[in-house]
């Protein structure tokens, strides 16, 4: 009798379950976290902001990272208390690599923070509206694309100052270029949604379609290629620090080490071999990362 | 809210007020579309009129414009569309007015149901969000601000209205999360927030398990039914005009080729084409095969000359060939037009 009761109530409809705050986050990491070599990027990501944050705090020469000179300890070799050894004017490696960071991710902030969201709008209402608008935003963002990034920055830095702030400025005004197009590609096949034509019936204006209807379907993409951005930034930072246009010494930055430490190879490699190697895992946490939360989220950048 | 400033905080209370009599007047619409391949005219010389309380079946193969047509007298044709022609809706010419008020006309009267449940609510968003949202703006555009508490529970209302046994859950669910029917139903729950006059659903059920299908089909009865709404019920699906419309419109490349009401189309069917229509409905008695209409869709760039319908048609003369038939009154509210009825009386 009690088991058919129970049986019963088997089939009694139950109730739903409710839907807990969160939920979609934890499902999140739990698709993300199958993935090794995202999980990877994802530590190695945080481990590089964590230490561009920290450097005044773990950095164990803090005066190193700036106008120092000990010419008593120039170029020791890797060792005790100079895990990283020391460059030309005896100043701690280890301490100017993780002071590096920063500077690395000034860049990459200025430019991911200024030029996606430009090239965002520039997208948006370029698919959006079609016709001439898009023929003129977008043949303007084909312009831009024709240029070379490292180029254009150099001509920019060549003619301004070269230092930090303008480095910035040139690699942003050729950044969001790529963001335009892959927004201006979304927002065009998106308009034509059904959902899209209902809140238009429903009284939407054309910035609310644009911005709340159209723009958070089109953030996957856009996040994932901000990821990948961030360690190709990187690397053009460096490249322009290296060829002397972005950040001036004594500032620690990463390229600029591995320039100044060029004239005292092959004797001398840890001046080079490890900024060098902090360009590399800065650049592979990002690219790892990115690729994850590509296949996470299912989408083509 | 299109007719007095109401009283009633909910939109069930809202949606049984009757509404105010309307008439929505189509003449002569046309739309072209040119490309590369030429001017296409997608819809030729269309008339339609739609009073209160009617419901109002169109239907034709895929592709003969009815989508089209019901696009036009939404505003939701692409700007590459040139309309022609009347949508007079109590008077007013739509096509005339600055396009400001031709909107606010649109929004406070009419509202569409997709074909698609899934792809006419944003996937990006909870249906309570989408939910919430459209109610906050209804209530914005009477001059009210309305707390969270109050749209959450003229969402919940609002879905329980449309049938939705769990609104609660319903509304924390994704619009992937929920089946199609169910979808469909917060599709036509999301209409109803602006209390339209006109429902225009274009082919609501295609998307649709059969047994779904019977469902969503009486809801929007009712909606017409017992709260004076009018609808336009776009459909390929002879059976679903038959049950549900009171008139019928067939649509054949662009052209309404027959009107009539339901009984007399299904007892009398005039022009060849429908009765080809007629025949293509396959019969459970199981005498004879469906037999079908020979041929395809014409082309719209290189339409047939005349009589759209002649290339296909088992009785075309000469006539038909040469010109375009018009409209011959063949019985109370019944034209067609098709020259075999040329002097019929």
């Amino acid at each position: 009798m009690e088991a058919l009761a129970s049986a019963a109530s088997e089939l009694e409809p139950r109730p739903a379950r409710p839907a807990r705050a969160g939920q979609g986050w934890r499902r999140g990491w739990y698709r993300f976290a199958r993935n090794p070599t995202a999980v990877v990027g994802l530590a190695i990501t945080i481990l590089v902001i964590l230490i561009a944050l920290l450097a005044p705090v773990i950095a164990p020469f803090p005066a190193s990272a700036g106008n120092f000179v000990d010419f008593a300890n120039m170029l020791k070799p890797p060792s005790w208390p100079h895990v990283f050894g020391t460059d030309n004017a005896g100043r701690d490696m280890l301490t100017r690599v993780l002071f590096g960071y920063r500077i690395s991710l000034v860049l990459v902030a200025f430019v991911l923070a200024v030029g996606v969201p430009i090239g965002v709008v520039i997208g948006l209402v370029a698919g959006y509206y079609g016709g001439w608008v898009e023929t003129v935003l977008m043949r303007l963002t084909d312009v831009f694309l024709s240029v070379p990034p490292l180029v254009m920055a150099m001509a920019i830095t060549a003619v301004l100052s070269p230092n930090l702030f303008n480095a910035m400025i040139a690699v942003t005004s050729l950044w969001w270029t790529w963001h335009a197009r892959l927004v201006h590609g979304i927002t065009a096949s998106l308009k034509q949604e059904d959902y899209v034509d209902a809140a238009r019936l429903m009284g939407a204006g054309t910035w609310h379609i644009m911005i709340r209807e159209i723009l958070p379907n089109a953030l996957s993409p856009v996040l994932v290629k901000l990821t990948l951005d961030a360690g190709f930034v990187i690397l053009i930072g460096a490249g322009l620090s290296f060829l002397g246009l972005g950040v001036q010494p004594p500032q620690a930055d990463l390229g600029t080490m591995v320039s100044a430490g060029v004239t005292d190879l092959p004797s001398s490699w840890w001046e080079t071999v490890f900024p060098g190697l902090a360009i590399v895992l800065a650049v592979l946490g990002f690219n790892l990362l990115g690729d994850g939360l590509r296949d996470l989220f299912d989408v083509d950048v | 809210m299109s007719t007095t400033p109401d009283t009633n905080p909910t939109p069930t209370a809202q949606a049984v007020r009757p509404h105010d009599a309307h008439t929505l007047r189509v003449a002569d619409l046309s739309v072209t579309f040119r490309g590369f391949e030429g001017t296409a005219r997608v819809v030729d010389r269309a008339n339609l009129e739609v009073g209160t309380g009617e419901l109002i079946g169109i239907v034709g193969e895929t592709g003969c414009g009815k989508s089209v047509l019901m696009r036009a007298l939404l505003g939701l044709l692409p700007g590459t569309a040139r309309v022609e022609g009347e949508v007079s809706f109590d008077g007013r010419d739509l096509r005339r007015l600055p396009p400001r008020e031709r909107r606010e006309l649109i929004l406070a009267h009419f509202n569409m149901v997709f074909q698609d449940p899934v792809g006419s609510l944003n996937p990006f968003f909870t249906v309570g969000d989408q939910m919430r949202e459209v109610l906050e703006q209804a209530a914005k555009r009477r001059g009210r601000r309305e707390s969270r508490a109050a749209l959450n529970q003229q969402a919940r209302a609002l879905l329980a209205h449309v049938q939705l046994d769990d609104p609660e859950r319903v509304m924390r669910a994704y619009p992937f999360q929920l089946s199609g029917g169910m979808n469909q139903r917060v599709s036509i729950a999301l209409a109803l927030s602006t209390d339209p006059w006109l429902i225009v659903a274009d082919e609501p059920t295609t998307a649709l398990d059969v047994t779904v299908q019977a469902e969503v089909l009486a809801l929007l009865q009712r909606l017409v039914r017992e709260e004076g709404r009018s609808a336009l019920l776009i459909t390929h699906s002879m059976g679903v005009v038959r049950t549900m419309a009171d008139r019928v419109l067939v649509m054949y490349a662009g052209v309404v080729v027959e009107e009539a009401p339901t009984a007399a189309l299904f007892s009398e069917p005039r022009h060849p084409y429908t009765v080809g229509l007629l025949q293509c409905v396959p019969r459970l008695t199981g005498q004879a095969m469906a037999t079908g209409i020979p041929g395809t869709l014409p082309n719209y760039t290189h339409a047939p000359s005349g009589c759209r319908f002649h290339p296909r048609c088992p009785h075309a003369m000469a006539i038909c060939r040469e010109r375009r038939p018009p409209d011959f009154a063949v019985g109370a509210s019944h034209r067609v037009a098709c020259w075999l009825y040329d002097g019929h009386q």
